[in-house]
């Protein structure tokens, strides 16, 4: 990475940083979101931008691994810090299932997105029905004091949630880095780009496919752990569902597939753009349900029409970044 | 146990009546995605806007939707042809998953669009002759179902039809066989593309119309409907048209079996576990190859 | 000593056409040889059932005395045999560069040294200037290279050549038949080459076999089958005199 490259994200670093210092709580709960969907989106996309399998599914390692660490905190008082492993552990195991059935049995493209929402799907209505950690009628944990800060148990204060996820953010960010300029990002792009070629080159599709998918399930439940200790509860007709999923490649899809910064900005685009609508609406008195997500569907299109490749590609080669 | 067996055909033939009418609308989608290769997401979302047209046509004219079928199936055709000629026709070159991202933008624009423009509340439309039930002998069939199935195969057979026996229908077919050979013949493959768009949108508007008369009307319902869609789909073969109508059926019936042996909200899972084994182990699909 | 590569017997049927019919030849170490054949005689599917691209039906296929029909093209990489395709298969998202560290990461297990290899060979090949560009914009001529640079860099005992000098005007060919010379005699790579450059084949192949129809009509050295009856027939018709 150039030097540019570098000082804009150190300056990213420091705004991000410093934001619990000067904004307001509704700023705050905004770029908590932003830095949600810019954590789970890098996730995401080492999946799909690396390796190029469409997961639209991904909801279920969110849902997975938030209610793996919530019961057991709600049943068994296990911190989260803790109870993180057996969501990672589901999760690698539930990714590493998919893909084993789904790359032996040569399953991709189309037909493997449509597996990823048939499990998610599957496991949505399951979960429903499962009634040790609450069914359709939710898990509700202890609602947090506001002022008290216990790290141990992830309960706290909004900027405590804040720089959690910025750090969440940060790692990904980084890992995501290592792992694209070295052996794994190659061989990944390859089997995005031309799977006989690659597996001319001496590449193991399926272990590499295989590697992909457990990465990114793993820390895509990272993702649900944090998401259920910071609203304190669970539905899983909420957190399993699609629509979880589709917001989730929204941001990596609008910012650039396969780039580093990519998910990061179309995170940041896409909270700009539905919080700012509903901002203005809230100043004129109207309050339209759905409008968040109209503009979400509006700014897919428009990139998928326009600019596929995503924002960031254009905008990197303007300031003269690679990518 | 007489009264159980006829308790269980009464069942049986309701999935099989409300099966039919999910078969035309797997029908739709399997045109479109038999010819086009288009993988429509937004085959849901298409047939829910019927929906909603078809409920405010009764609610403000007073059509009933066996005859605002019609009009609307026309529109609906012209909606899917100009989708398809304007904005899909762009995307045929591109890898699949692009094609299927823009789709699922457009199913989620027109998903909120109707959240917003109508409201969460759910509608339907309420024909009274329609609650009535006829009596075959011992067995009762719901009036409004078996109506609603009586569309559902004339508008397949009247699809069939039209490929069998029309050119456009049989130039289609060329097309979806073998796409550059259909263009070196001089077919104008991308004409022949939106006319299957519109077909597969009037054959599931039609579907929604009788939809309507089966089950609650939300602007969310979308989803659950192309995912459904493509369940039949994929179990009852890609592109074979008699596939989708009988994987309709099947899927139809295996709900309302499942609804009355399982509880009824489970029956989700037996379908999206059934798609997830024909994708893994028969790709083809358990029912048919290609039409 | 035992040839490099050996095929023995070998069959592919695709739905009842036998698109390879009882073929078998051998390759010895350090030889550039070459397949030729009209089009259609099977060359390409013999290519992809020696590179692990398709699946045997009959007979065995040998290399380096050890069986290799039915392991997959990775691990026949691993193994020491790469290939180029006779459709081009670049990386288009990647750049050239990128493209061929894919390769060079099969023996080098640090980036630096794969990038160094990676770099060596593009500038030999010609592409050292366009490093940078993306796959997706070079010219077929430069793909073909960028494919042959790609392979290069796993390192092969054995490189498969599909048709690497189609599309190449004379002037193009020169370079790239210089460089196969040139990592056959320096580094040992030994080559097998489809091509229907013909001169190419003359120059090059110190081996030649001939396919026709999925079956072998002759092997033998360049100079010597250019002369026999069947080999002229088969790609002039019968009743021409010479």
């Amino acid at each position: 990475m150039n030097g540019r490259a570098i000082f804009l994200l150190a300056s990213l670093g420091m705004v991000l940083g410093m934001l619990p210092f000067v904004a307001n709580d509704y700023v705050l709960s905004v770029a908590t979101l932003f830095l949600f969907f810019a954590y789970a989106g890098q996730a995401w996309n080492i999946l799909m931008g690396f390796a190029g399998q469409l997961s639209l599914g991904h909801s279920v390692y969110l849902g997975l691994g938030a209610y793996a660490a919530a019961a057991l905190h709600y049943h068994f008082g296990i911190g989260p810090w803790a109870g993180l492993w057996l969501s990672m552990t589901l999760c690698a195991a539930l990714g590493a299932i998919i893909g084993a059935l789904a790359f032996r049995y040569s399953v991709s493209g189309v037909h493997f997105t449509l597996l990823t929402i048939a499990v998610a799907e599957f496991m949505r209505i399951g979960f429903d029905h499962f009634t040790w950690i609450g069914g359709s009628a939710g898990l509700f944990l202890k609602v947090s004091q506001r002022n008290q800060i216990d790290l141990l148990n992830l309960r706290g204060t909004p900027a405590m949630f804040y720089y959690v996820i910025l750090a969440l953010a940060a790692a990904a960010f980084a890992l995501s880095t290592w792992l694209l300029l070295r052996r794994p990002g190659y061989y990944w792009q390859a089997i995005r780009e031309n799977e006989d070629a690659a597996q001319a080159l001496g590449i193991n599709i399926f272990r590499w496919k295989m590697l992909a998918i457990i990465i990114s399930a793993s820390m895509t439940s990272l993702g649900g752990v944090f998401l259920a200790f910071y609203y304190n509860n669970l539905f899983p007709e909420q957190v399993f569902h699609i629509s979880r999923s589709i917001e989730i490649i929204l941001g990596p899809i609008i910012g650039g597939m396969g780039t580093l910064f990519g998910p990061v900005l179309g995170a940041a685009l896409l909270a700009l753009l539905a919080d700012g609508a509903t901002e203005v609406l809230a100043a004129t008195g109207w309050e339209i349900p759905g409008l968040k997500q109209l503009i979400y569907g509006i700014a897919l299109f428009v990139v998928m029409t326009l600019l596929p490749h995503g924002v960031w590609p254009e905008l990197a080669r303007k300031l003269k970044v690679s990518k | 146990m007489p009264l159980d067996l006829i308790n269980l055909a009464n069942v049986v033939i309701s999935g099989v009546l409300t099966g039919l009418v999910y078969g035309l609308m797997a029908l739709g989608l399997s045109v479109i995605f038999g010819v086009a290769r288009i993988v429509n997401f937004a085959h849901g979302e298409i047939m829910t806007m019927a929906m909603y047209v078809a409920v405010f046509a009764f609610a403000f004219f007073d059509l009933n939707p066996f005859i605002a079928l019609i009009p609307i199936a026309a529109v609906f055709f012209v909606f899917g042809y100009f989708l398809q000629a304007a904005v899909i026709n762009r995307f045929i070159t591109r890898p699949e998953q692009s094609q299927f991202m823009l789709l699922l933008a457009l199913a989620v624009i027109i998903m909120n669009a109707l959240l917003i423009l109508f409201g969460p509340d759910s509608r339907n439309a309420q024909l009274d002759y329609l609650l009535e039930s006829i009596e075959l002998g011992p067995l009762l069939v719901d009036r409004g179902k078996f109506y609603a199935a009586l569309v559902a195969c004339g508008a397949s057979a009247a699809l069939f039809a039209f490929f069998r026996c029309s050119r456009t229908g049989t130039a289609i077919r060329a097309c979806a066989d073998n796409w550059l050979g259909a263009k070196v013949v001089g077919l104008d493959v991308k004409r022949l593309y939106a006319i299957s768009f519109g077909l597969g949108s009037s054959s599931v508007a039609i579907a929604g119309c009788m939809m309507i008369l089966l089950f609650d009307l939300t602007p969310g319902a979308g989803p659950a409907y192309t995912l459904l869609a493509f369940v039949i789909v994929i179990v009852g073969g890609l592109g074979s048209m008699s596939g989708a109508l009988a994987g309709g059926v099947l899927i139809g019936v295996s709900e309302a079996m499942a609804g009355l042996f399982i509880a009824p909200s489970a029956k989700g899972m037996f379908s999206f576990a059934l798609l997830i084994l024909v994708l893994l182990f028969r790709p083809r699909g358990l029912l048919g190859g290609r039409s | 000593m035992t040839p490099l590569l050996e095929a023995r017997q070998v069959s592919k049927a695709f739905r009842g056409l036998r698109a390879v019919s009882n073929v078998s030849l051998s390759v010895e170490t350090n030889t550039i040889s070459a397949l030729i054949g009209p089009n259609g005689a099977g060359k390409t599917t013999l290519f992809n059932l020696i590179s692990g691209a398709a699946a045997l039906d009959d007979g065995k296929i040998l290399f380096r005395g050890n069986r290799i029909d039915g392991l997959r093209p990775d691990q026949l990489c691993e193994l020491g045999i790469a290939r180029t395709f006779q459709i081009v298969k670049p990386f288009s998202g990647l750049t050239v560069l990128d493209n061929v560290i894919v390769g060079a990461l099969k023996g080098h297990p640090r980036l630096s040294d794969a990038r160094r290899q990676a770099d060596a060979i593009l500038e030999h090949l010609g592409l050292g200037a366009k490093r940078d560009l993306p796959a997706s914009v070079l010219t077929l001529p430069d793909r073909k290279r960028l494919e042959v640079a790609r392979a290069i860099a796993t390192q092969p005992k054995l490189l498969l050549l599909d048709e690497a000098l189609a599309g190449l005007r004379p002037i193009e060919c020169e370079p790239m038949i210089e460089f196969l010379r040139e990592i056959n005699r320096r580094d040992g790579v030994t080559i097998l080459l489809i091509e229907h450059v013909m001169r190419a084949v003359m120059t090059l192949a110190q081996a030649v076999v001939v396919l026709h129809q999925g079956e072998v009509i002759a092997s033998g050295a360049p100079e010597q089958i250019v002369r026999e009856r069947a080999v002229l027939e088969c790609y002039l018709g019968t009743g021409v005199e010479i």
